[in-house]
């Protein structure tokens, strides 16, 4: 494992870098993108725990933290979706030249997915080898209105007669993040359902609960991925730790579940 | 400001961390540094990332920190002996300090945390004289009855939550079972308390130390005395406040009279002040109580520093 910063000085990403371990060594080499704000911090562990599996399974797996998140630079403020995209694919780069592979994978969670996938939609001939959307954001604005609606879930559950001054805040805020509106304007512009260009040779969605979206998603990339899967694998929503579930669960099934698939697409 | 990834420790299950340098870099020596420690299982970047905007916003000030995971929790890997979680926690933030002096000189610390870490924190402080000050954010180690109502009030109130205990889907028994276990144990902490030593836990489960308040109070004193500087932030809205109301709030002002300890109360904020109004008032707090600490009120280079903070 080797935590490390990468990009320009002026857009610093950090990630960490899992060096493939076992006996069986792959070429390839695995992006894990992670989820966004209040999500991002309680699946962290889920995550590092993914990143040790793939590891194991012989390949090399870069972790990041998008531009205004987590140890990277900048502040979520001043971060915008078409940067977020190109974060994604800085991490490509770094990967490729780390690993020495240009058999490269993507995993992204939640919002983590869905830039992935946009991003690797509007690279020109993406060579991905695997795609695992993990409980991605179908469509952007529904994400919105659905975050928001958690802030004002948690504002009732915590502060259920709250004081009209300590509402008010310069900036839009989601469960301790600020979300500002040119941010909620460039989410709300993602669309899974209508993403151009090819993704990769093979895409995975994973799902925990039966949900429409999925099955439209799942016939939309048809045409943007020579395999598609759809995979139901119960387990703890492990980015949902505000909703009183446990910060930092990792979900072993749905990690071996990934791991295992992606490791597949190496044979 | 330049930020470097570092490894701490044994090479074989090295811990993750972050330095954040002062403008002029790791090569600078300075004799005061921030070390922020994990809350709980949130990784080194804090609760909303607290930690990360106020190591940048100290490098400003010239004060370098260290954020870091403890084994087992965010980027760090689990330990493979038997040291108890309550000994790893303070070898562990004494292998960053030696990280610290190592590459940066630094010989006096300031310590963050909030919630678990800011109970790990008062517990270095107590193991070790390099820390110069606490800054506690939302303590508790307590386990009393109405604490444990406070923390299951809103999923004993939640619809949803109540549908899954219908349904058998709930782990709400289980934590029942395991916040009466605790409770028992709080109690009996407290009958033992006369004999109890400073800074000693009383009993253990998991993450969260059960100790009498007397036994915490007479560690706080003994910090005090010794010369630490200790500020203790509470949020009102946080069960930790009943805490602070029933067993702290007297003792602390005594303590308080010293002028190395002090205790701020934010009226409107949750556990972790999740609310971006709550965040940017701790953040301002932690720089100026952070200024002082590093300089000395009163000196040129204070001013200096008041004025960058502000």
């Amino acid at each position: 494992m080797n935590p490390f910063f990468f990009g320009t000085s002026q857009r610093q990403l950090f990630g960490i870098h899992h060096p493939p371990e076992g006996v069986e060594l792959r070429d390839g080499a695995v992006l894990i993108s992670p989820p966004l704000g209040h999500e991002y911090i309680a699946a962290h562990r889920p995550l590092q725990q993914l990143a040790v599996r793939l590891a194991r399974q012989g390949l090399h797996v870069l972790r990041f933290d998008f531009f205004g998140c987590g140890d990277s630079a900048g502040d979520l403020e001043e971060a915008t979706v078409a940067q977020w995209r190109d974060d994604v694919q800085t991490a490509l780069q770094e990967l490729r030249d780390m690993s020495g592979s240009r058999r490269l994978s993507i995993v992204g969670l939640r919002l983590g997915a869905t830039v992935a996938a946009a991003s690797a939609a509007a690279a020109t001939g993406s060579d991905l080898r695997s795609l695992v959307l993990w409980e991605p954001v179908v469509n952007g604005a529904d994400y919105v209105t659905e975050m928001f609606g958690e802030q004002r879930d948690w504002e009732r559950r915590t502060f259920p007669k709250p004081r009209p001054e300590t509402l008010h805040w310069p900036v839009p805020e989601v469960l301790g993040f600020p979300i500002t509106e040119d941010l909620q304007r460039d989410l709300g512009a993602l669309d899974l359902l209508n993403l151009p260009g090819r993704l990769a040779d093979r895409a995975l969605v994973v799902q925990n609960e039966e949900e429409s979206d999925y099955a439209s998603l799942r016939t939309s990339l048809t045409s943007q991925a020579g395999e598609v899967e759809l995979s139901m694998v119960e387990h703890e929503a492990c980015w949902r730790g505000h909703r009183g579930g446990t910060i930092a669960l990792v979900p072993v099934p749905v990690n071996q579940a990934i791991s295992d698939w992606i490791a597949e697409g190496y044979r | 400001m330049t930020e470097t990834a570092v490894l701490l420790g044994p090479r074989t299950s090295p811990l993750v961390g972050v330095v954040c340098d002062p403008p002029g870099g790791a090569g600078a020596t300075h004799d005061v540094a921030c070390l922020f420690l994990n809350a709980g299982f949130t990784h080194r970047v804090g609760p909303q990332r607290l930690h990360v905007r106020v190591a940048r916003r100290l490098a400003a000030m010239g004060v370098p920190s260290l954020r870091f995971d403890y084994s087992g929790v965010g980027d760090s890997g689990t330990r493979s002996d038997a040291t108890s979680m309550e000994d790893s926690t303070i070898e562990e933030a004494q292998e960053a300090m030696r990280f610290m002096t190592a590459t940066r000189g630094v010989q006096r610390f300031v310590l963050i945390g909030v919630c678990w870490g800011a109970d790990n924190a008062l517990r270095v402080c107590g193991a070790d004289p390099r820390v110069a000050a606490v800054a506690a954010i939302d303590f508790y180690s307590v386990y009393s009855f109405r604490y444990f109502v406070r923390t299951h009030k809103s999923r004993l109130l939640d619809p949803r939550s109540l549908g899954s205990l219908f349904l058998g889907r709930s782990a709400a028994p289980a934590r029942l079972v395991a916040g009466l276990i605790e409770i028992a144990k709080s109690r009996r902490a407290k009958r033992r308390a006369p004999t109890a030593q400073p800074q000693a836990a009383d009993a253990e489960d998991g993450m969260l130390p059960v100790r009498s308040p007397d036994s915490i109070v007479k560690g706080l004193r003994g910090l005090v005395d010794r010369g630490a500087q200790i500020l203790m932030v509470y949020a009102r809205g946080a069960p930790s406040f009943d805490q602070y109301q029933m067993h702290f709030r007297r003792p602390m002002a005594e303590l308080e009279r010293s002028g190395r300890f002090r205790v701020e109360v934010f009226a409107h904020a949750d556990h972790v002040f999740t609310r971006l109004r709550n965040q940017a008032w701790l953040i301002e707090l932690l720089l100026q109580w952070v200024s002082d600490m590093a300089v000395g009120a009163g000196t040129d280079e204070h001013v200096a520093l008041e004025a960058r903070v502000s």
